[in-house]
């Protein structure tokens, strides 16, 4: 059976949450803006999971607009402010997912100034920087994630979205791997939107929400039907609403067990790593989500070399972004950092889950050293 | 299916419910890895969401590569229509008063920007000719949008025509074919289709999967209306929902296996009631009747009775009075009233829809308890059929003076009900009385709003509770004797029991208004 080291790039469904959206699977509910019974059952349910997910992040479930998902919330947020005016600046992360960047350049295409906020070696965004920029007074939206997918790294970015906003520009949030990972509040946060998705929680995919707080002009990007309090058109999708719902109740109940249980798998994957010659381990000095780590092994490509592992090993790791995979391309998120183009193409992601062991740990050491020969004698003499 | 309770499901144009054999395809995808990755079990995901794309392309005559996987009809629609015109200079863009308004509120959207657009009105009988799309075909026509089958009528649109015409004059047509997926053979390239919108839900998948079929040949350049990732050859990025897009295809299948019986079965099904309903109440109009129509949809309108009141009696009843998506705003059916129906036809208007659940004897059990409903609403006096829906601030208690008036209609915009106030309802199954009130924290405190339908005392008592809400409070309105409520509206103290249920309906809503978070 696969070892499964790609909780980033989705995680497997949690049996609370298929046993939570079982019923709602061709049971007697219907669409939820149907005024009948078999309407209202379903409308009291997608309301259940709204509250939810608003506790999960501190919010309040009126500020929950159900989406697609992550790629969904992001262009919401991003085309959503950004089409309420003709023009104006715009900043995001150096190290942010495409979901971001590219609403990001579509907006620069149709003449936008749009920028990056550089990031240092650690994978931090320069926050001098940004609020130099906002000084400029023109930059009307600004998008930075709390947690990087790639790297892990938590960015520090509330004094950046404080900044921006006293500079009178909305500051929108891709959250989407932080909530569930770490403790995520949105009163604190500074941000005026932010992105979550189910299916990085245990939750469905197709499933996402974009939290609005306070009052966000946002031009709706689906129209028809005036559903999510006219923000998002569309039969709401009962079934994956209910799965978000469940997938984001159990994260908040169980989030310190969850932690300190992909952090200590993280660490000992980690701790053997370092002691492995040729291992170069990225951001390992900055703030990461628990459950990640990324690393390059001189002289390996990191596609071929989860390949190899897939291959070889069954066990299911990945270079980077999901959503970039088989692209070719070296990680942008990593030559934003300042690596060079050869280091970030080593790129290796491992990604851990509430589920998985200390045997999986030490089935991947034992097959990147069956993979990497000249360290497999040091590896040993450390993993005993 | 289940039910909740005894209430009968009638309601398959606005959710099939989801088959069992979809469920069983979906549950093996629901666990899987992401179709984007690059290892086993994210190809594996991918084969699925591949094998998936090509029954839906196989399904309506396209090539896998022209579909691409939406969230539904509603996301479909939005792409094809904004995704098509996207950069181009304003023109002129066709569609008709009866569309689905995942169609309707794009284009007039694009009307707000500069767009040109000719509205077309359907026959009597609720069609949208071709005879009306060639008349109104322009040389700048960029696009046509039409539905394949009206979602309030079933009545079927004569798309190959359409097609033939719009490919002459260089105009995109787009379909929106969500309500005609179960029911009508589609084949897109032989109707000269170049934009089709479909929905799992309305053919027994899931909610929240759908398809837009692009046309690939010659190539159709969509803009896309979202970025990141390049998911379905960038025109409509994000982590691709596998069960989803496998639930989506199982029911697909499904239908190719049995439109056929299904479609006689359902029509015979469809048949019936209506000859059953119209020995019961012989004046009932019937909305859309014609020859193109598809087998699932029964809509008529009752003359003589009040819209809300009729729907209210019927509680036991799933059905719809128009699309359920434009049912919580409570304005008559525009569909109907392009055709021509009154305000009052139109709001007592009841479509009844069948698909693969539905039974003879359920049919026949919707078309007794409506008989019976409209037999007792025209018992009572004409004026005594009204179901009051209002708030202390638009509405007065009435005088015994102004009885007649007590029943007026309300003007609904201005007791319009958000999805997400407080409330509570309280019923009384002997006389059938049902009041239920909502609570909404306003900046002076809690304002209170109710929808009844009953006798002349349940409904003034409900409104004076309401009013009592504002004014004192909902504690000291809780607290007030029946007897004090009924001497204000100078009642009789056999009205007791209206009080009781007003204030059990008030109760229900406060207990939940409590739970409700703090807002702002």
């Amino acid at each position: 059976m696969a070892i499964y080291l790609d909780n980033n790039a989705t995680t497997p469904v949690d049996a609370e949450v298929l046993e939570a959206m079982l019923p709602y699977f061709g049971g007697p509910y219907a669409n939820a803006s149907s005024l009948h019974r078999y309407g209202r059952a379903a409308r009291d349910a997608v309301d259940r999971a709204r509250s939810q997910v608003a506790a999960l992040v501190g919010a309040r479930a009126e500020q929950v607009v159900f989406t697609s998902g992550g790629t969904e919330s992001n262009n919401l947020a991003i085309r959503g402010i950004a089409e309420r005016h003709a023009t104006g600046a715009a900043l995001y992360g150096a190290t942010e997912h495409s979901a971001v960047l590219e609403p990001m350049q579509a907006l620069a295409k149709r003449g936008w100034q749009v920028e990056a906020i550089p990031a240092d070696a650690q994978g931090q965004l320069d926050a001098e920087w940004a609020k130099q920029r906002l000084q400029q007074g023109d930059v009307r939206l600004l998008s930075a994630m709390r947690a990087n997918n790639e790297t892990g790294v938590i960015s520090d970015v509330t004094p950046i979205f404080d900044a921006a906003r006293a500079a009178g520009a909305v500051v929108h949030c891709d959250a989407v791997q932080a909530a569930g990972k770490i403790p995520l509040d949105v009163t604190t946060l500074g941000a005026d939107l932010v992105s979550l998705s189910a299916h990085k929680i245990y939750g469905p995919k197709g499933i996402g929400a974009l939290i609005a707080l306070g009052e966000i002009d946002l031009l709706p990007q689906i129209v028809g039907g005036g559903q999510e309090d006219g923000l998002r058109g569309g039969t709401e999708n009962v079934a994956a609403i209910v799965g978000f719902g469940a997938a984001a109740a159990a994260a908040r109940v169980q989030l310190e067990q969850r932690v300190e249980h992909t952090r200590s798998l993280r660490d000992q994957l980690q701790l053997q790593l370092q002691a492995m010659p040729g291992v170069q381990i990225f951001a390992a000095d900055a703030q990461r989500l628990p459950n990640t780590l990324q690393f390059a092994m001189v002289g390996f490509d990191g596609e071929a070399l989860l390949m190899a592992l897939d291959q070889t090993a069954g066990i299911a790791v990945s270079s980077g972004s999901a959503c970039d995979s088989g692209k070719g391309e070296p990680s942008h998120v990593l030559l934003g950092m300042g690596l060079d183009a050869d280091t970030a193409k080593g790129a290796v992601r491992v990604s851990f889950g509430k589920d998985n062991t200390a045997d999986d740990v030490q089935a991947l050491l034992a097959a990147l050293s069956q993979l990497n020969p000249a360290t497999s004698r040091l590896m040993r003499s450390v993993a005993v | 299916m289940t039910t909740i309770g005894d209430t009968l499901y009638l309601d398959y144009a606005a959710c099939v419910p989801l088959h069992p054999d979809v469920r069983a395809a979906m549950l093996q995808w629901l666990d899987c890895a992401n179709p984007s990755s690059n290892h086993a079990p994210g190809r594996a995901a991918a084969e699925a969401v591949e094998q998936a794309r090509a029954t839906v392309a196989n399904w309506i005559g396209a090539r896998p590569e022209e579909i691409v996987c939406t969230s539904g009809a509603t996301e479909s629609n939005n792409l094809a229509i904004f995704g098509a015109l996207a950069g181009r200079a304003p023109a002129h863009i066709i569609s008709s008063r009866i569309e689905h308004k995942a169609v309707l509120d794009p284009i007039k959207q694009l009307a707000s920007q500069g767009w040109r657009v000719t509205w077309l009105e359907p026959d009597a009988y609720g069609v949208v000719h071709p005879d009306a799309v060639a008349d109104a075909l322009q040389t700048d026509t960029a696009l046509v949008s039409l539905m394949w089958v009206n979602n309030e009528l079933g009545t079927i649109t004569d798309v190959p025509a359409i097609g033939a015409l719009c490919r002459a004059n260089n105009t995109l047509l787009h379909v929106d074919a969500a309500q005609a997926m179960a029911w009508v053979d589609v084949d897109v390239h032989a109707a000269q289709v170049d934009l089709l919108s479909i929905a799992g839900q309305k053919i027994a998948g899931p909610k929240g999967s759908g398809a837009l079929f692009v046309r690939s040949k010659p190539p159709l350049r969509l803009q896309p209306r979202s970025f990141g990732g390049g998911h379905e050859r960038g025109l409509r990025p994000g982590t691709l929902a596998v069960h989803q897009i496998v639930g989506l295809a199982a029911a697909a299948q499904r239908v190719v296996e049995t439109r056929q019986a299904e479609s006689a079965r359902v029509s015979a099904l469809r048949d019936s009631a209506w000859t059953q309903l119209q020995a019961a109440v012989p004046d009932a109009v019937r909305n859309g009747e014609t020859n193109a129509v598809t087998p699932h949809v029964l809509n008529f309108s009752v003359p003589g009775v009040n819209g809300e009141a009729l729907v209210f009696g019927l509680s036991d009843l799933a059905l719809s009075t128009g699309s359920a998506c434009s049912s919580a705003s409570k304005t008559p059916s525009y569909v109907l009233r392009a055709l021509g129906r009154s305000d009052a036809l139109a709001e007592a208007s009841l479509r009844l829809s069948f698909g693969w659940g539905s039974s003879p004897e359920h049919a026949e059990t919707a078309v007794a308890r409506i008989a019976a409903v409209v037999e007792r609403l025209r018992s009572l006096h004409p004026d005594n059929t009204g179901t009051l829906c209002g708030d202390a601030a638009t509405m007065r208690v009435p005088s015994e003076a102004e009885h007649g008036q007590r029943f007026a209609r309300l003007d609904h915009a201005a007791c319009a009900i958000a999805a997400r106030d407080a409330s509570g309802l309280a019923e009384t199954p002997a006389s059938e009385a049902q009041v239920k009130i909502y609570l909404r924290q306003a900046t002076s405190g809690w304002q209170a709003r109710f929808r009844a339908s009953g006798n002349p005392a349940t409904l003034a008592v409900a409104d004076a509770v309401c009013e009592s809400v504002t004014e004192h409070g909902v504690e000291a309105t809780l607290g007030r004797a029946p007897a004090e409520i009924l001497a204000a509206l100078g009642l009789d103290r056999l009205a007791t029991p209206a009080v009781l249920q007003a204030h059990d309906a008030l109760r229900n809503a406060w207990e939940q208004a409590r739970q409700l978070p703090k807002s702002a």
